[in-house]
């Protein structure tokens, strides 16, 4: 998974938290509202319901006291407080919310309506001075109404109260659940903060170190390393693009070092070559002066001879070093290359004859004429006609196919470049694989001892770098046969 | 009295050696200058029939010689074949710039450079 989904999902996960938390919490305080309303209306309908209950009660002692003194005062308090419970009803139907509160409020008034008339008619028949059908009235009708009406209040107020504590109960549970919930809700957006923040730092950190310690590794000079890292994120396209850069330059390196090396061999090649001319000059010279002088009938004029062709050899092989250290007389002109190569296999016909080769050329149409130096690019194609011939002669015969043909090439600065490609492929001895990287190193040989100066693909290479071409060999291994392409650039 | 004064610029004693036996068929006296220091003392004394110039000399190279000769009246007409181990065409070029009259890459094949001695010091028949 990417690091952009990963920081998306933790996100996410953490969007969809708050908002779970902010659902509940609004949820528990809309439940908490409901439960605060019905617990203040219950409390007011309580304290309603008491302020009657009171009310009755002072009624009733003021009813009592205006039986036993006959003042006109307790007779006005009397109904004073008649109006008080017929507004606090009223003010209690208000607060009333369904049917049955209507109903209970209607039961209690009927009731008291029911007492406050007796009590009425009482106190009309008290005025005209029955006493003991008042004592007796008292005593048998408004007692019984009293009791009952006080007796409804009193459950009614007991309900009411009933009803507060129940609100409260179920507030405080509601309080509880609240402080619940936002722990567990906590706890839980906490772990997950903190197993995403550890998934993903470390997602990121330790490939991150990873990278760090293999750039370092690769920069401390070690080519070989590779970074690697399991993840398919940004971090893991990073180090492959890492891995891709170190190849180049990998490769970029071993060409570097094969020009550097092949530069410094050159300098130490031609410093060498000069050394060494001198004191041939004096071996060679000394050498073919006693031989004009020593008659070819003296043993003395073989051994001579033997001692001049050992020098002769000697000059070869420093010029051979010379011309490597220093490509000279390069004169560039557009040449035909397929007469070239025709012109070469000339000059090898006896060896090619004597090596069993047959050559088939594969050679292609309108093959453009590139500016070379042909007497040098004709060197590189005898050494390659030669070099196919002693390995088509070591396996007792067989094939040499030279295929041209125009390549277009991308070079590095993104140009197109067009190549003459000639490719010399034989069916010979072919090349081992632990050989493979050294054929172009200056003295490396497979030849019999006297049979290759082990420099002739070195200066073929010198000459086509000159030419700004390639020159590159393949083989499958050994007696599986070679392929030589030489690429000029046209 | 020989016939013929060479001068060989010349610093290595094999390669000194194996032209003086050339010459000395031909009857020439040999001035040999090996280094910086016996050019300084011998250049202007001189009057050599050919001078054989090696390029490279220690502290002097074989160009500055080849001109200081040419600019000296006595030896401004004075053949001189160059040779050097260092053979190249670039060299060659340059000291026949120089004004050498032929030159020679070292190690040469002694017929062709009798060839060229034969030649320069105007002996009848090069090719005898």
């Amino acid at each position: 998974m990417s690091i952009r989904k990963k920081l998306i999902l933790a996100f996410s996960g953490l969007v969809a938290g708050i908002v779970i938390i902010a659902g509940i919490l609004f949820w528990l305080g809309q439940k908490g509202n409901e439960y605060l309303s019905t617990a203040l209306r219950a409390y007011s309908e309580m304290v309603t319901v008491r302020e009657i209950q009171f009310s009755i009660d002072k009624q009733w002692k003021s009813f009592n006291f205006y039986l036993i003194l006959g003042e006109t005062e307790e007779l006005n308090n009397f109904n004073e407080f008649n109006n008080t419970v017929q507004v606090k009803f009223n003010e209690w139907q208000l607060l009333a919310r369904d049917n049955r509160d209507v109903e209970a409020i209607a039961k209690v008034k009927l009731c008291y309506n029911d007492f406050y008339s007796m009590a009425t008619n009482i106190i009309g028949i008290y005025k005209q001075g029955k006493r003991e059908l008042v004592l007796v009235m008292v005593d048998t009708e408004l007692m019984k109404l009293s009791d009952h009406v006080i007796k409804e209040v009193k459950s009614l107020v007991e309900e009411k109260n009933q009803a507060l504590q129940k609100s409260q109960q179920k507030m405080a549970g509601l309080g509880r659940m609240s402080v619940t919930v936002s722990i567990i809700t906590s706890i839980i957006s906490l772990v997950w903060s903190m197993i995403m923040s550890l998934y993903i730092f470390r997602s990121i950190a330790d490939p991150l170190l990873v990278l760090r310690t293999g750039a370092k590794l690769i920069g401390e000079g070690n080519l070989d390393h590779k970074i690697v890292i399991k993840s398919k994120d940004e971090i893991g396209e990073l180090a492959e693009a890492f891995n891709g850069m170190v190849d180049s330059l990998k490769t970029l390196q071993l060409q570097v070092i094969q020009m550097d090396r092949m530069s410094s061999l050159g300098q130490l090649a031609g410093g060498v070559a000069h050394e060494l001319n001198n004191p041939l000059t004096g071996v060679l010279g000394q050498c073919q002066l006693m031989l004009e002088k020593v008659p070819p009938e003296n043993p003395m004029h073989a051994s001579l001879e033997k001692v001049e062709r050992a020098a002769q050899r000697c000059r070869t092989i420093v010029r051979a070093l010379l011309d490597f250290a220093r490509q000279k007389d390069y004169i560039f002109v557009e040449t035909d290359v397929h007469g070239l190569i025709d012109e070469s296999l000339g000059f090898c016909q006896s060896d090619l004859t004597s090596a069993k080769v047959v050559v088939k050329k594969n050679y292609g149409l309108n093959l453009p004429k590139p500016k070379i130096s042909s007497t040098h690019v004709q060197q590189v194609f005898l050494n390659l006609i030669t070099n196919a011939a002693q390995a088509i002669a070591n396996v007792g015969g067989g094939v040499l196919t030279i295929t041209t043909m125009v390549i277009d090439k991308i070079e590095d600065n993104g140009q197109r470049k067009k190549f003459v490609v000639v490719s010399f492929r034989d069916d010979g001895i072919g090349i081992k694989k632990e050989n493979i990287n050294h054929i172009f190193d200056p003295f490396f040989t497979t030849k019999d001892i006297g049979k290759g100066t082990g420099l002739g693909l070195t200066v073929s290479y010198g000459i086509i770098q000159r030419h700004n071409g390639e020159i590159l060999a393949a083989s499958n291994g050994e007696r599986q046969g070679s392929e030589f392409r030489v690429m000029l650039p046209c | 009295m020989a016939k013929y004064k060479v001068c060989l610029v010349e610093d290595d004693p094999d390669v000194g050696a194996v032209v003086e036996m050339i010459l000395k068929d031909y009857d020439c006296e040999i001035t040999n200058i090996r280094d910086v220091n016996s050019f300084r003392m011998l250049a202007d004394k001189v009057m050599p029939d050919l001078i054989i110039l090696d390029l490279m000399l220690p502290g002097i190279n074989g160009f500055e010689i080849c001109q200081y000769f040419r600019n000296r009246a006595e030896t401004a007409d004075t053949p001189i074949l160059a040779f050097t181990g260092y053979d190249s065409v670039d060299n060659q070029k340059k000291i026949m710039a120089a004004g050498a009259t032929d030159y020679s890459p070292k190690p040469f094949d002694i017929k062709s450079f009798k060839f060229k001695v034969k030649k320069l010091l105007k002996i009848s028949d090069p090719l005898e």
